[in-house]
């Protein structure tokens, strides 16, 4: 996967702001970066954006409005396809099934409504990104753990100094520092092999979108390991929890969540291959 | 990183090749760990023992003990520690040559102590032994009570006990840490030792895995230590305590990752190679294991790259060590339902590597201490940092 050098600076930038700023503008400057004036579109059409891209996305400025998840799109059908712009309006979810938005200033978007959507960015360059801006939000959730854990006391001890929650703090470490190495392997500069055609700093197996969609389960599940650390704290609105949820529709929405691989119909009629 | 030195980029693809021939052994060194001695002239344990060099095996000088050129010397550990782990970790750690002194002498020796040690190595495969842990008090350096003592003119007497030292039974030299008698907690020297000498003696500790290393229970009673064998005088005093010790191990850390997922490695192509076809689910967990050992290797050679660039950055090591030894039992526990019940039994090499990779879990700390240091960088915020 050969990466151009501006796309891998909009990758450095999304972890940085995600850390730094939070997930919004995180998301802001990634979506501008690589999907300007038309909103990335997940596999199943949906969408998850910034509310102050909104009028910037031209597909709703020629239809004068924004088509959110809300009340003016259709569900994609169960094998993908995307529904038509001429679907009555009895299939569009009425406005009892309006969701929250998931954070504060983060829209939902359905499947697009238009017949021929317009093309969003590169899926391989996007889903990255979302990585990397994912992993700068896991590790800003981590960040507020430590501060968080650091005000609580249990029987005149800092929770923080608790010897299973250090534990816990350094195997969520340990998969950030390991998410974080092999998404590196993606934004460094195209390695040379030798005249055998083979590195030992190059993956054995390709990072392909199946690998993408682990790293992506990986990140959520060191979310949800710090979020148990937060206790209910964690699963309030107010709390960094929220900002987590935000990121787990992001890979919902861009990857889901990686399943059995896609075989042919004779693989899975053959019986299981045999010593 | 992603391009290596065009030296280290030949000595792997040596090694690599080096590294098969290991395998052929590997069971046979299981049952019985002198049979080490019928291995000798494998080129693998010939490079071990210094007694072949790859081409291109460009160093910064001839003297004795001379790092690599390119100044990777990490790197390249970890690189030739998992191909060599790879073909078999126990070949590897029963094998003759400076090992982990030598890593040792790279940071504490004087000119004169490597001259001393690689001069005997270079006359005929001889081992070494690194004796650090003690019964009942593990690794910790603070906790330590084998003692040295002075004599009055410089040099020392040796007493206590050491344990789980491998090679140390056929070791012709070691390197033994110890404080000196009277001093603080963290009064720690590293000496090098004549294992000839009158008062030392070993003994082999059987053990479930990693047989060819042949762990040991040392004792020393009143082995002595000429002042010339003291490691780290040479040094200015901020050099040669614990900074010297710490850094040494900063440096081995990322290497005992690299055996584990090079025993890793090991399981998962056996796997590849002894399986016909591999379908659906089955296809779908060898896939997912060879992508955890991909991440950890990741992991590894980032540890390695921190560790040159900065011998103090070893927090990386850590976070890599815990993983590597995670990964690597999870997949060698997991090859064998590849091959159904009884795989154990029924493929020797897949029960060896499975009982191998809970060897490495003990080596440079254990999980629970790696994860314990990686806090505590955490907490200060050495580590995790953009």
């Amino acid at each position: 996967m050969t990466v151009p050098a501006e796309v891998r600076e909009h990758w450095r930038e999304a972890r940085v702001s995600a850390r730094n700023d939070g997930l919004v503008p995180a998301l802001t400057l990634l979506s501008r970066a690589l999907s300007p004036s038309t909103p990335p579109r997940g596999p199943r059409g949906h969408a998850v954006v910034p509310r102050e891209l909104l009028v910037e996305y031209r597909e709703f400025a020629d239809r004068g409005g924004y088509g959110e998840r809300t009340g003016t799109s259709a569900p994609a059908e169960p094998d993908g396809h995307r529904p038509d712009s001429h679907q009555p309006d009895s299939h569009r979810p009425g406005p009892e099934a309006e969701p929250a938005d998931p954070l504060p200033g983060l829209a939902v978007l359905g499947p697009a409504t238009t017949a021929q959507p317009l093309p969003g960015p590169d899926p391989d360059a996007w889903g990255a990104g979302l990585a990397w801006l994912r992993l700068g939000n896991s590790e800003r959730l981590r960040e507020a753990c430590v501060a968080y854990l650091a005000t609580r006391k249990v029987e005149g001890t800092s929770l923080l100094l608790q010897q299973l929650v250090k534990g816990a703090l350094a195997d969520a470490l340990i998969e950030q520092l390991e998410i974080e190495g092999v998404l590196d392997y993606l934004t460094e500069d195209a390695e040379e092999t030798g005249p055998d055609g083979c590195s030992p700093l190059a993956p054995a197996l390709p990072l392909d979108p199946p690998a993408l969609a682990r790293l992506q389960a990986q990140i959520t599940e060191v979310d949800r390991a710090l979020l148990r650390l937060l206790g209910a704290y964690g699963f309030t609105a107010e709390g960094p929890g929220q900002a987590a949820y935000a990121s787990e529709l992001l890979a919902d929405v861009y990857c889901g969540w990686p399943g059995p691989a896609q075989h042919s119909e004779n693989d899975r009629n053959t019986p299981e291959g045999t010593v | 990183m992603r391009t290596l030195p065009g030296p280290l980029r030949t000595t792997h693809r040596h090694v690599r090749q080096w590294a098969d021939d290991l395998r052929a052994g590997a069971l046979e060194l299981d049952r019985d760990p002198d049979a080490v001695h019928r291995y000798l002239d494998l080129p693998a344990v010939r490079f071990l023992a210094g007694h072949l060099t790859p081409p291109e095996w460009d160093r910064t000088g001839p003297e004795a003990g001379s790092g690599p050129a390119h100044g990777l010397a990490t790197l390249e550990r970890v690189l030739v520690s998992e191909e060599l782990a790879r073909g078999d970790a126990g070949m590897m750690l029963g094998s003759p040559g400076a090992s982990m002194t030598g890593v040792l002498l790279g940071v504490l020796g004087s000119q004169a102590q490597k001259d001393w040690v690689y001069g005997r190595l270079g006359e005929r495969p001889r081992w070494t032994c690194f004796a650090l842990t003690e019964p009942d008090r593990g690794s910790a350096i603070g906790e330590m009570t084998t003692t040295l003592t002075p004599v009055g003119d410089g040099s020392y007497l040796l007493d206590g006990e050491k344990r789980y030292v491998g090679n140390a039974a056929r070791a012709d030299l070691g390197a033994v840490f110890a404080r000196v008698a009277g001093t603080e907690r963290l009064g720690v020297l590293a000496v090098l030792v004549d294992t000839a000498d009158p008062g030392y003696r070993a003994e082999p500790l059987p053990t479930l895995g990693l047989r060819g290393v042949q762990l040991c229970r040392i004792t020393f009673d009143r082995v002595h230590v000429p002042a010339e064998q003291v490691l780290g005088a040479h040094l200015p005093p901020t050099r040669r305590g614990m900074w010297g010790i710490v850094s040494v191990f900063n440096r081995l850390r990322p290497s005992v990752a690299a055996i584990a997922l090079g025993i890793a490695r090991a399981a998962h192509d056996y796997i590849g190679d002894n399986r016909k076809e591999l379908r659906g689910a089955e296809r779908d967990l060898y896939e997912e294991l060879g992508r955890r050992i991909d991440g950890a290797r990741r992991l590894t050679y980032r540890a390695a790259l921190a560790v040159d660039d900065k011998p103090s950055d070893g927090y990386l090591a850590s976070a890599a060590k815990a993983r590597a030894c995670e990964v690597a039992e999870e997949v060698t526990l997991r090859a064998p339902g590849f091959f159904g019940p009884g795989a154990r039994l029924d493929h020797p090499l897949l029960d060896k590597l499975a009982r191998d990779a809970r060897g490495v879990e003990f080596m440079e700390g254990t999980r629970n201490i790696q994860k314990l240091t990686l806090f505590q960088g955490l907490h200060t915020g050495k580590v995790g940092r953009l």
